[in-house]
Parts: structure tokens; sequence; C-alpha cells
């Protein structure tokens, strides 16, 4: 493909195209992020609760799809009460020489000399612009912020209009991704008007026949307009009282108003079905956090079903390098006709 | 030939040739005493469309306003107009609301509240025959634009009707808006989703991901309006498929705008944190600064009363806390892209420094697909 729509982040991460598969526990695996990597953009493959070794099976089944770089996302939040730590999962990473290592949802400064001194790129996301300062100064290479708009976990406030710009500013020259509602070539175009270099797609990349996720979740996500999400922490039985945006399931809808009884981990919370990760299968109650996987079996209608508020711009079920390429090919039109349409007023 | 270009992007939309302006760019329509006639005739003298609002404004003083602009720009403006109906299948406890209250009456010297309450001034039947009598190209609405399409279309104006949702956007191109205004979750001030939820909740779709969206619905062109503060709001809004775009806050800063010195102060000092979503004012969703008004409402837990009579509760407290210039005490409308406002330019500097800057950025954006 060409190499057409270059920022200077395309450029320090060996890419060619400005467009990240945000890491999603359970769905964004190892061909999920090949493929998005293969097309150009960056996948970033999420942890998905792996033990070391099994992370480590993870990359290399993730190289063997890839020759291209790459990204492991490590959500700091949930390793507190695993078998495992946080460096362990680090470790794992630096080992392999990953090319970037990102973190979500707690302190990346611990890891931020080991993986530069492996040759690793560090991305955080966050969702302030006091996040996003206090990660330029701790050296991470690449600030991801997500919008308030953002499907999954994110406790951001401030919609992305507003948001980009301010962190652009904040943390200038440090690369700023865009990650939020973004759903096409107008969203990633838009993104990189207001100060972005890159855009992370969750939702979109969803639905694709590579995403891990339960076909029945893809379908629901293809549905469903931009008013059907909801932001809410009712799947708080591992992570409680961190908010997430959800599809508005009737499911959903039916307890919205009894957040405060899903918090953490109960002993009467009906198994509603069960998941596999690696060859362990693990029994899932309700308000578990854990989308459907294509592994998972049971109540799916009844599980997390992560979605951002751009879910209606996603209209069928297409390959993620595809949607790579129409992203691309998408945006270089768009800001053609944008500056050629404006020059050919002019000369009226 | 790239480098020798002799022509610099201009902005130009559909959305001009409609409604005769130079430029995409409009002033979005602000209560509470930001909007001035100087205000809102400097937008539209700059090239770009300024709109009045109608809040809380009797006939005959909304007729002095409009000839008032009229009589400092022959260039097009428009009037905003509140159209939410009266909530009447709610119920509120009055007596709860005042007591509340009357905390900052004592404060600013004012009698206490009673149970006495009357609609505030200014119904839209009202207020759209003025401005039709006055015959003002552009209508603005904020609420269900159904009732006012077609007088506003008898009186020869256009009718840009603001929406939350697509769904919104569907419904008012359906009754024939000629505009319609993709509100997103970041703007300041009253939303203007038609039918609230059950809780009193509007809908807030980031503007990012609302405008796309909304722009594939419908065949009429669609203004931008939520965090949009420089040039870079304004081309990615154009990216977003937007034929324009509005913006309030950052024109509440300008130095035609009325607001007293102390919500200045705060605008200035506040960050995107600081813009909330709240139903103090009026009983229907806003975003405003966060403040005493807003925190001790919250805090009371009192439930509104129902639009619009809250404002009708609220109008003694929030007047007087601007003549007192009682920042705390007053309802300060900001979007979240408040703090990317520059304070003390004039409203032409502000069109002119935001062409240029969308001009620049169309161009920073075109060299990255060369």
């Amino acid at each position: 493909m060409s190499t057409v729509l270059q920022t200077r982040l395309c450029a320090l991460l060996g890419i060619e195209a400005p467009i990240f598969c945000a890491p999603m526990g359970f769905v964004t695996g190892p061909e999920l992020a090949a493929a998005v990597s293969n097309a150009g953009g960056l996948g970033i493959m999420s942890f998905s609760l792996n033990p070391p070794a099994g992370l480590r099976s993870e990359i290399a089944r993730l190289r063997s799809l890839t020759d291209r770089p790459f990204g492991v996302n490590v959500l700091l939040a949930v390793i507190d009460g695993m078998p495992f730590s946080a460096e362990d999962i680090v470790g794992v990473c630096v080992e392999e020489r990953v090319p970037l290592l990102s973190f979500f949802a707690g302190d990346a400064a611990p890891f931020v000399g080991q993986a530069h001194a492996a040759g690793i790129k560090v991305a955080l996301q966050v969702r302030s612009v006091a996040e996003a300062k206090q990660a330029a100064a701790d050296g991470v290479d690449i600030v991801i912020v997500q919008g308030y708009e953002a499907g999954g976990h994110s406790e951001s406030s401030v919609a992305l209009t507003a948001l980009v710009p301010r962190v652009f500013d904040a943390v200038a020259p440090v690369p700023v991704v865009a990650a939020g509602g973004i759903g096409d070539a107008r969203g990633l175009v838009a993104a990189l008007a207001l100060g972005a270099e890159a855009v992370a797609l969750g939702t979109r990349f969803i639905a694709t026949p590579e995403a891990s996720a339960h076909p029945l979740y893809k379908d629901r996500l293809v549905a469903a307009t931009e008013e059907e999400t909801v932001r809410t922490t009712l799947f708080g039985y591992e992570w409680p009282n961190a908010p997430h945006r959800v599809l508005r399931t009737r499911f959903v809808e039916q307890w919205l108003s009894h957040e405060q009884e899903t918090q953490g981990p109960r002993p009467d919370a009906p198994r509603i079905g069960e998941t596999q990760i690696g060859d362990q299968t693990l029994p899932l109650y309700r308000f578990m956090g854990l989308p459907p996987s294509a592994r998972t079996r049971g109540d799916i209608d009844s599980m997390a079903l992560y979605a951002g508020q751009g879910v209606g711009l996603v209209d069928a079920v297409v390959p993620a390098g595809e949607i790579v390429r129409e992203l691309v090919e998408g945006a270089q039109e768009l800001v053609e006709r944008l500056f050629l349409g404006a020059i050919a007023v002019d000369r009226v | 030939m790239a480098t020798t270009a002799p022509f610099s992007p201009v902005l130009h939309t559909p959305l001009c040739e409609l409604l005769g302006i130079r430029y995409p760019i409009i002033k979005a329509g602000m209560g509470g005493g930001a909007d001035t006639p100087e205000l809102v005739a400097a937008v539209s003298s700059a090239g770009g469309l300024g709109l009045l609002s109608a809040v809380l404004t009797s006939p005959d003083q909304l007729r002095a306003n409009i000839r008032a602009v009229r009589a400092l720009t022959d260039r097009p403006f428009g009037v905003n107009v509140v159209v939410h109906p009266p909530e009447t299948d709610k119920r509120g406890d009055i007596a709860a609301t005042q007591a509340f209250l009357d905390r900052f009456r004592r404060e600013l010297n004012l009698p206490l509240g009673t149970a006495d309450l009357r609609p505030p001034l200014g119904n839209p039947e009202d207020q759209l025959a003025v401005a039709m009598e006055e015959q003002v190209p552009v209508i603005n609405t904020m609420g269900d634009p159904t009732a006012v399409i077609a007088p506003a279309h008898d009186g020869g104006a256009r009718v840009l009707a603001i929406v939350t949702t697509v769904a919104e956007a569907i419904e008012a191109v359906e009754a024939g808006a000629d505009v319609v205004v993709a509100q997103g979750a970041e703007a300041g001030g009253l939303r203007g989703t038609f039918r609230l939820g059950p809780d009193g909740e509007a809908a807030l779709i980031g503007t990012l991901a609302l405008v796309p969206q909304v722009v594939d619905a419908v065949r009429v062109p669609v203004i931008a309006a939520g965090g949009i503060m420089d040039g870079r709001g304004i081309v990615a809004a154009l990216a977003l498929g937007a034929a324009g775009v509005l913006l309030g806050t950052r024109f509440s800063l300008a130095r035609e705008s009325g607001i007293f010195p102390g919500w200045r102060e705060r605008a200035i000092a506040a960050t995107e944190v600081d813009a909330v979503v709240n139903r103090v004012l009026t009983g229907r969703p806003a975003r405003s600064i966060r403040n005493r008004l807003v925190e001790e409402h919250e805090r009371a837990g009192i439930e509104p009363l129902p639009f619009p009579l809250q404002a009708a509760a609220t109008v003694d407290v929030v007047r007087a806390a601007a003549q007192h210039n009682a920042a705390d005490l007053f309802y300060l409308a900001a979007g979240q892209g408040l703090r990317l406002a520059k304070d003390g330019q004039g409203a032409a500097e502000i069109v002119a420094e935001l062409v240029e800057e969308a001009r620049r950025e169309l161009t920073r954006l075109h060299t990255l697909v060369g």
C-alpha cells in the first residue's frame, strides 16, 4: 500500500498509516492485531488476563502472523489479585522485545526505563490533561487520550473535540493518539485536525472476522445506533467502580439503577456461562466485565458488550485490513476535497 | 507547484450560499446576558452569522434588540428561540426549591421566594411572531422545531434546528428544518434534546461521534456544535461532514459580550472538567461551570421543578447575582472547550483568527497526504 498519510508518529513506530487497533480484552487477540499491522496500521494486542507463559505464546502467535510492528497492552488495574504481577507481564513483553508496550489504568512510570533500555516504545492511555502531562513527564513516548465517547473502560468526562487540542497543547511534541467514537475516515481526519497524530479504533474493529469477539456481540454492534450506549459501573464484579461504556441492552436497562449492588464479587451471583483463557475454563457470573469471546458460552446478551458512541457507523462485519485501507483512502480523498474545494472557490 | 500555490484555502461551504454569509461560522445564541446587539452584529459584519438569544426576553425587548442589531449591521443574522414545551407531566416541590434558593436570596438581599411562580418572560410563539414581523432571516430552534417551521417559512426565514441525536435530526428534517445543528456532548448551555429520559437525562453524544452519523442520516446541511474553539475544531468539523460550525463559549469571552467581570474571571480560570451538566437553572439539562449554585443544589438533592418553572424560581437569584458580580451564585454557561478560549478579543478579530487558523490547518493536513 502507498505511504501517503504519514505523521511523525508513523515514522517513530515504522508504520504506514496512523491507525491503531485499540487493545480490547478477549477481542484484540493475535489475529486482529496482526491483520491491522499487516494493513499498515498498528495492532495492539490485549494481554487478556493471560498469565506470563500464556502471553508469551500469544506474542509468538502474533509474530507468526505478521512481521510488522505491533503493540501489547497491559491493563494494570486488574493485575492486583491475580497470581502474577505487572512486573511479570511487562517482563515477558520486554524479553520478547515487543515494538510497543502500552499501559492502561495505572502508573506506567516504573516500566519506562526498562522498556526504553530494550528499545521498546511506551504508550499510556490517559483520560485527562493532567494525566497526559504526567505521562509526558514520566518519559512516555506516546499519549493515547480517550474521550467521553469511548467504549469500554474510560473515566473521561470530556469529549474529544474539547480534549484533544488541550492534550496536544499540554504535551507537545509528545505525539497524541485520539480514541473514542472514531469509526471512519471522517473521524480520522477530524482527529488529525485537532492535533492527534493517529487514532485508535475499538468498536469498529470488533466487527471484523479477525476479532475474537462472540458473533452475537458483533451482530449487536452492527445493529446499534449512537443512542444505544451508556456509561455505567454495572459490570463491576472483578473491577469495581470503574466506569465503562456498554451497549444499552435489555439486560443493562433492567439493572442500570442497581449499580451499587453489582460492585465486587458476590457469592449469590448467578452463573451465566463460561469462557476459556488459554486451556483453562473460567465460569462467568453475572456482572463480570469479560466481554463474550468466540470461546464464550452462555447468556451472551447479559454480558458486557462494550461499545463507543461511534457504534452507529458500524454497518457490517468487514475484514480489519479493509477497514484500514478504507480509512487511509477515505482520509486522502477527504483532505484533497477539503483543501482543493476550498481553493476552487477562492479562484471564483 | 504546491509550494508556489498562489491560493490559500478559503472556508466556503453550501451553507454560506443558503444563509448569505461569507464564512460558515455561527455564533450561538447565548442567554444570561452574554448576547448583546453589538456581539451579534459584529459576528455578522465579520462574515459569520450572529444569533441573538430570545431567552427571558419579552416581545417588546426582543423587538428592540433585533432593531439594535439591524442598526449595527446590514448582514444576515438570526434569533435563537427555546421551544422546549413546558413539562406538564411532572410535579415538583416548590416549597423545597424556594427554601433552597432562599439561602442565596439572603446573601443577595432579595425578598424570599414565594409559592406563586409564573412562567418566565417570553413564550416562543410571541417571540417568533416578533422575529417574523421584523423580517429576521434565520430562526434557530432549541427543542422540537415542528410547530415553528411553518410560521418561520411563511415569514421567509430559514430554520436551523438544534438536535442531539440522529433520530432528532431525521425528525427535524421531516418537519421541514432547512439546516440541523448537531449539538455534541461538549456544548455549553441548554441541551437541545427534544424528549428527556425518565430521570430528566439528555442525550450526550460527543461531537466527533455525532456529526458523521447525523450527516449520513439527513440531506440538509449540518452544522457542528460543541467543543469547537479554534481552527483545529473547525477543520475537524468540516472533515466530519459538517457544512458549518457553531461556537458559543469562544464568543462569550469576546469584548462585545455582556458577561459580567466575575463570570469572565471564572471562565478564564476553569478547565474542561469544570463544565458539567446539571439541571439547576431551568429544570432541563444544561452545561455550566461548577460553582456554589451547582454544587449546593447537587448536595441538597432536590429534584428540580418542571421546566420552565425551575427557571421562574431561579431567575431573581441569577439576575441579582449578575448585578452583584457574584459568580458563585450565577449560572456560568460554558462548554468543555472553555480553556481554549482567549479573553479580550473583539468578535471580528475572533472570526478572522478562526478563518486564518482553519486555512493554516487545512494546508498542514494537505501536506500529510501530499
